[in-house]
């Protein structure tokens, strides 16, 4: 077992720059963890109303839109059936969120697509960040043997299907 | 304008997208002048989050100019220099008038487990984030505050989420005079968190991770004693051994569902999302908390379930905490403790981009390179 941290001796009230700031229960923001408010129903009382201007999907636990919501990407082909889909079920299914997970992954396809047909190339490496990849070293420990453990594994791979094809060869020329 | 896009796991890009319009009378339209990326963007760049959309930006932590307000608008005017939480929330419904910003329900129409956020897939409303030139902020009058006269704009950015995520991290902790504090994770918010305990009276600080220079930067930042996990045969068999068998007082989760540290919690968790992330963190601190402890979790997990040890929740009698930051209710006093210099947030900034090389950000900021803590990106119109 690795030995135990060094323990730092001296108080923290000397030590510590604001320490005990905040021990004073007065001095916490959250301190009732509940403000109290007069305000009983769920909603309050209502802001004006956005108005749709592309398809939003909506929790089925919620009654109503609520009054402001986000427009950014609206569906749109199969990844956005399915997502008609996953919206039919409650938050507290399954169904629900592995059918949008499932709709994510569709829409990555999709786009893809959508890239091509505008005249768009993407472009993987650079999107994935590979020109820091490539330079540098990672410092997280449990990345690098994950990384060993990738690079193995794919030579082994490879020698295997190259061992095969060189029997497969060898049987042809029998 | 330019902003960045997902394309899919592990895939970013900057693209020009239409200029954000105001879309609602209670709207207004920022001009970002800096941007954070957050470690919970990370499960987002994952393919990690349910009905995470491609095209949409990302961005939750931001600073900008008001470039225009709607006409219901009060409280801001164009030329306003503001940060904005990165809660979207009404300022009037049940839970925001309780000050429970982060639960408001009149802001996502995707969820009722969750209120409206910025740039954090449909799960969270669909709303396009920050990290972009311009961004369109619903409740105008509610989240963006002006920032106070002697508060840096880096500062005030990492106000917007990350350090009073760390700070509610604590306060949750419910933490005691002379209390021992375990904090799993040494990103922002566990910096944050840990440096926070100190001022709700800890009487020691431990900040657990498997990083050597995240360690090293929380011994300097928050002052605290800290372990490596991997170098610990069994983390919670260690804590208690360092706690007179008694276990920490208090145990916070700053991690989520990106932990490392379990092969099982991986595979299922991360690899084959057979649970909502790995959840290593979570069990860690329930596993080595005292009995009648406090476990206050701020590590984001998804929405489905995890493997987390809950008879033992019950055997112990543990108070559990957890939500996400309700933002706009800490400020005030966290605005004091920067001025007092008690909190320095922007020294946890190490890395600064612009918008253009946000791939390769991510990746930096994703595989711990160049001992990375904290990157933000600054906008080509800042």
């Amino acid at each position: 077992m690795a030995a135990e941290p060094e323990r730092q001796t001296e108080d923290p009230r000397t030590r510590i720059h604001g320490w005990g700031a905040d021990l004073d229960l007065r001095n916490r923001p959250a301190v009732p963890k509940e403000a109290p408010s007069d305000v009983h129903t769920l909603r309050g009382k209502l802001p004006p109303r956005q108005v749709p201007t592309v398809k939003i999907h909506q929790s089925i636990e919620h009654d109503e839109l609520p009054p402001v919501f986000g427009t950014s990407c609206p569906p749109k082909g199969l990844s956005g059936v399915l997502r008609d889909v996953a919206y039919r079920y409650s938050e507290g299914r399954l169904a629900h969120w592995m059918t949008l997970m499932l709709a994510d992954r569709v829409d990555v396809y999709e786009s893809l697509l959508t890239d091509l047909t505008q005249g768009k190339v993407p472009h993987p490496m650079k999107e994935r960040g590979w020109k820091t990849r490539m330079t540098h070293k990672t410092a997280d420990r449990l990345n690098r043997q994950r990384n060993k453990i990738v690079a193995v594994g794919a030579v082994v791979a490879l020698a295997g299907v190259a061992a095969y094809v060189m029997t497969r060869m060898d049987d042809d020329d029998d | 304008m330019r902003a960045m896009t997902y394309r899919g796991p592990f895939r970013v890009r900057v693209d020009d997208k239409p200029t954000p319009e105001i879309e609602h009378p209670l709207d207004a339209i920022v001009r970002v002048t800096r941007a954070a990326i957050c470690g919970s963007d990370i499960h987002l760049y994952h393919g990690m989050v349910p009905d995470t959309r491609v095209g949409q930006t990302f961005g939750h932590e931001f600073t900008g100019v008001v470039e225009e307000v709607g006409a219901g608008v009060q409280k801001l005017k164009a030329g306003d220099h503001v940060l904005v939480p990165f809660n979207i929330s009404c300022g009037t419904c049940w839970f925001c008038s309780r000050e429970l910003y982060s639960n408001c329900h009149n802001s996502n129409p995707n969820a009722t487990a969750v209120g409206g956020i910025f740039g954090y897939s449909h799960t969270t409303g669909g709303y396009d984030g920050g990290q972009a030139e311009y961004v369109r902020v619903p409740y105008a009058d509610v989240g963006p505050t002006i920032i106070p006269e002697g508060i840096h704009e880096e500062d005030a950015l990492l106000l917007t989420d990350a350090c009073p995520t760390g700070y509610q991290a604590a306060e949750m902790g419910d933490i005691k005079e002379g209390d021992t504090v375990v904090v799993f994770g040494a990103g922002p918010v566990g910096l944050f968190a840990a440096r926070s305990a100190w001022l709700f009276g800890a009487g020691r600080v431990i900040v657990f991770d498997h990083l050597d220079y995240r360690l090293d930067f929380a011994r300097r930042f928050a002052q605290c004693e800290t372990v490596n996990f991997l170098e610990v045969e069994d983390p919670v068999v260690y804590i208690k051994k360092i706690t007179d068998g008694f276990g920490a007082d208090v145990c916070i989760d700053a991690v989520g569902c990106d932990a490392a540290g379990s092969m099982l919690q991986t595979v299922t968790g991360m690899k084959l999302k057979l649970q909502a992330g790995s959840a290593v963190a979570v069990q860690w601190a329930i596993n080595s908390v005292r009995k009648a402890g406090t476990v206050s979790i701020v590590g984001v997990y998804g929405p489905t379930f995890n493997l987390v040890p809950i008879g033992n929740v019950v055997n112990k009698g543990l108070t559990i905490r957890a939500n996400q930051c309700s933002v706009k209710r800490h400020l005030p006093r966290l605005f004091e403790h920067v001025l007092a210099g008690r909190l320095k947030p922007r020294e946890v900034i190490t890395h600064r981009f612009s918008l253009e090389e946000i791939p390769e950000a991510y990746r930096i900021f994703t595989a711990k390179l160049e001992n990375c803590i904290k990157p933000i990106v600054i906008p080509n119109a800042a």
